[in-house]
């Protein structure tokens, strides 16, 4: 190359390291890079110094080709450079085409991924149920996840690339930030408020919905609701009037108050409303299901019998009746076959911090809802709760009990005045004391759960043990929706290192010190040897 | 390709005669050996403060979730990454330039080998070198086994070594074809480290401005990213993306290597 050349070659080298660098620059500050045909990209001083230096490193180079041209042309005439030339462009195909092949079998590789995953627990598998929820879509799911910022839906992605690579291609899904991409909200027909901490908005066929809760439960629970045509949110009418647990305004939100299980239902697609029986004549049509939580005051005998035929119609019923509260159901349900009993549970040995009125129950029935709890050491909290025990023959079985050193203390007079008591087998029940009962009611089998207490769906205790779930898979079960289930991800057994002080000096000299000195010591031997020459005996 | 054995011996002789390449094995055992006992401090120190956030923090299953492969060996591989990134190119540096530099690259190039096996032999010899380093690697997360109560799971750790071998036979690769783009070794070691922290680091800004955002540009940058695949490798996924990925890398990276000596032929 000539000097001219030689020179341009490098300005233009130059300009095109420095436009890279930029670029490199731009993206590690500040995240994006404004590409220099957007509006008004031009005006920023670092898109205009990267597209300047581009722009410039191109021409010099092109120069420097040109410079050399007139030399290489000679040189093509007298068939000089035809060797080295040909060597050049062979060479230049050969490296472009290599990478062109490279990149195409990388996309193939890409484009029908293969996953091993090579977790005991499968943490990057579907569970059996998602997948066959996939595949039993009526039509492709497309799920477009909407979030407000790079920062949120921390799990999502992974998620939602775990059923699309077991979807088949019956799932995909795109990721939306609400700030950058303010069109894909109208679209949808989402407010940006609306979003929260961000929001799966999923298409299957003509039927959508939406959730908040970005766990595999909720997203296959989800695509089997969307895939049934369930598109409008079921209504369940919580009962009011007679100092029930709140479930929304302000005193949702106290540690008394019902707002986490009502907000868990409403992600469950449930849309819940008040319900005054006193006023209306009878439980309205859309209903779906009645809920009765932890009235403290006896309700009114017309409401008694709307919600008799309620039941007898058909409806679906949970009641959550707290001890020495005469509502007004207990012999109602004592027709079903459930009873209701006059008194409160009592258990010493196991129970929360060994508070005798907070009784923790282990036993759990072979029942769709509770299925899932049995074996692996769940249990459920309860505070200050009554015994409901099913009937023989009744309607009605066990749906889980307290341990086997509780017992149902009728004679509360002395409890409560002196604080003591003392299991009675006269009178109370003693030992596995039933918690609560579920059945299918009369002759339209109307599905009915009774639980002998408020206080373990309410804020302080929803969080404990197993009662969100067991509350939300009553609610399921109790609305028909067998197909609804409870996916826990299994988590990785816990491991710990035992290490005695002096294992791990050991470890610590062994591997800072020794290893590390005798690796440098056989170099050095090796190097040594190799220097001086071997006397060779002659 | 029968010549390959022969090179790959001659430059891995080297290896063992040079000074360079036990400095190389004696700073990672040592700063990999530092890190492993720092690990196994810091996981103590989780375990100790297991009690406090299950009774004041109320995270009753914190202790549930506490395991030697999350806590402990996926962060002390993922160390590895600058380790390599300071080391490797320690070892590459000298494959090509520093044969122009002793003038021994005329005698290797007018011999009979074809350029891709003088190429192929160099990095095989690199990449045995490099499988060295990993074995010290494995030898010490293999005390998380001897030790562990219950020990770790096996898959789960052997595919994270798998992906830091696969880290490593790319980042040696690379250094091959820097070292076949100029004489002096130093540059070759220089250009190699910095690109590829500069390619690390618009990695770790492509994970961290989120997965489905930004288009098709971070998108690419994703894929790109050795960090993003091998902290998945790390968490027991294996996919044919990631594997591709390292293929990707390693067998461009030499198609650029054997461009590149071979350009001596045709450049004046």
């Amino acid at each position: 190359m000539s000097g001219r050349g030689a020179l341009f070659a490098w300005l233009g080298l130059a300009g095109i390291v420095f436009a890279l660098l930029a670029f490199a620059l731009q993206l590690l500050s500040v995240g994006a890079v404004r590409l220099p045909w957007s509006e008004g990209a031009m005006r920023d001083f670092a898109t205009a110094f990267m597209t300047g230096n581009a722009l410039l490193g191109a021409v010099f180079l092109a120069a420097a080709a040109f410079s050399d041209l007139p030399l290489w042309l000679q040189r093509q005439r007298a068939g000089e450079g035809g060797r080295s030339g040909r060597y050049a462009m062979h060479a230049l195909l050969q490296a472009v085409l290599g990478l062109c092949i490279l990149a195409l079998l990388a996309h193939l590789a890409a484009r029908y991924e293969v996953r091993w995953d090579w977790t005991e627990t499968r943490a990057h598998s579907l569970s059996q149920q998602s997948a066959d929820a996939l595949a039993a879509l009526p039509a492709p799911a497309e799920a477009t996840a909407l979030l407000p910022d790079t920062g949120a839906g921390a799990n999502l992605p992974a998620l939602l690339e775990r059923y699309a690579a077991a979807g088949g291609g019956n799932f995909s899904y795109k990721i939306v930030l609400a700030n950058e991409q303010p069109t894909e909200l109208s679209k949808l027909g989402i407010a940006s408020d609306q979003i929260g901490d961000g929001l799966l908005h999923l298409q299957v066929g003509a039927e959508s919905t939406r959730l908040s809760e970005f766990s595999e439960q909720a997203l296959t629970n989800a695509l089997l609701g969307v895939a049934r045509g369930g598109a409008a949110p079921k209504k369940l009418y919580l009962l009011s009037g007679h100092g029930e647990a709140a479930f929304e305004g302000d005193a949702a939100g106290a540690a008394l108050g019902l707002g986490q299980f009502a907000d868990a239902l409403r992600r469950e697609n449930y849309a819940l409303q008040k319900l005054r029986l006193i006023t209306a004549a009878a439980v309205p049509e859309d209903a779906a299901a009645v809920v009765v939580a932890g009235p403290q005051q006896a309700l009114h005998p017309n409401e008694v019998r709307a919600l008799t035929r309620w039941v007898q119609g058909g409806g679906a019923l949970l009641a959550l009746l707290d001890p020495r509260v005469n509502s007004g159901l207990e012999p109602v349900f004592g027709r079903w076959g459930a009873a209701l009993g006059d008194d409160v549970v009592v258990d010493r040995g196991q129970s929360i911090a060994g508070q005798p009125l907070a009784p923790v129950a282990t036993d759990f029935a072979e029942h769709e809802i509770t299925g899932g709890f049995a074996g692996r050491d769940s249990y459920a909290v309860f505070y200050d709760a009554r015994s409901v025990a099913p009937a023989d023959g009744g309607a009605f079985s066990a749906l889980l009990n307290y341990g086997a050193s509780s017992w149902a203390e009728r004679d509360m007079q002395l409890l409560v005045q002196s604080g003591e008591a003392a299991a009675d087998p006269e009178q109370d029940l003693v030992g596995n004391v039933p918690a609560a009962a579920v059945g299918e009611v009369g002759a339209r089998n109307a599905r009915v759960a009774v639980f002998g207490d408020s206080d373990f769906a309410r804020n302080q205790l929803f969080a404990q043990g197993v009662n969100r779930d067991l509350l939300l898979n009553t609610a399921a079960w109790l609305l028909g929706e067998a197909a609804a289930i409870t996916i826990r991800p299994e988590l990785p057994r816990p491991s710990r290192l035992a290490l005695s002080q002096t294992q791990f000096e050991t470890l610590r000299v062994l591997a800072l010190f020794v290893v590390p000195e005798l690796i440098a010591l056989f170099g050095l031997v090796v190097a040594w040897r190799r220097r001086t020459p071997r006397r060779r005996k002659r | 390709m029968r010549h390959l054995g022969a090179i790959a011996g001659r430059e891995l002789g080297a290896y063992f005669r040079s000074p360079v390449a036990y400095g190389v094995l004696v700073l990672f055992s040592l700063l990999s050996g530092f890190f492993f006992v720092a690990q196994v401090v810091q996981f103590d120190g989780l375990v100790q403060s297991i009690p406090f956030y299950e009774q004041f923090y109320q995270q009753p299953d914190f202790g549930e979730q506490i395991n030697l492969n999350d806590n402990f060996i996926a962060e002390y591989l993922g160390v590895h990454w600058i380790l390599l990134l300071f080391l490797v190119p320690g070892l590459t540096m000298n494959l090509f330039a520093g044969e122009r530099q002793h003038h021994t690259d005329e005698l290797l190039l007018t011999s009979p080998l074809s350029i891709l096996e003088i190429v192929l032999g160099k990095y095989l010899a690199t990449a045995l070198m490099v499988t060295l380093l990993g074995a010290v690697v494995a030898l010490l997360t293999g005390i998380t086994f001897w030790f562990g109560n219950p020990p770790p799971e096996f898959a789960k750790t052997a595919a994270g070594l798998l992906g830091l071998w696969l880290l490593a036979l790319s980042y040696a690769a690379f250094g091959t074809f820097t070292s076949a783009l100029t004489r002096s070794p130093i540059l070759a070691f220089l250009l190699c480290f910095l690109v590829l922290l500069m390619l690390a680091l618009a990695s770790f800004f492509a994970a961290g401005a989120g997965e489905g955002g930004g288009g098709a540009l971070l998108a690419l940058l994703r894929w790109l990213s050795t960090e993003h695949h091998f902290g998945q490798m790390r968490q027991g996924l294996l996919s044919t993306t990631a594997l591709a990925h390292f293929v990707f890398f390693i067998a461009a990276s030499l198609l650029l290597a054997k461009t590149a000596v071979e350009s001596v032929r045709w450049r004046q």
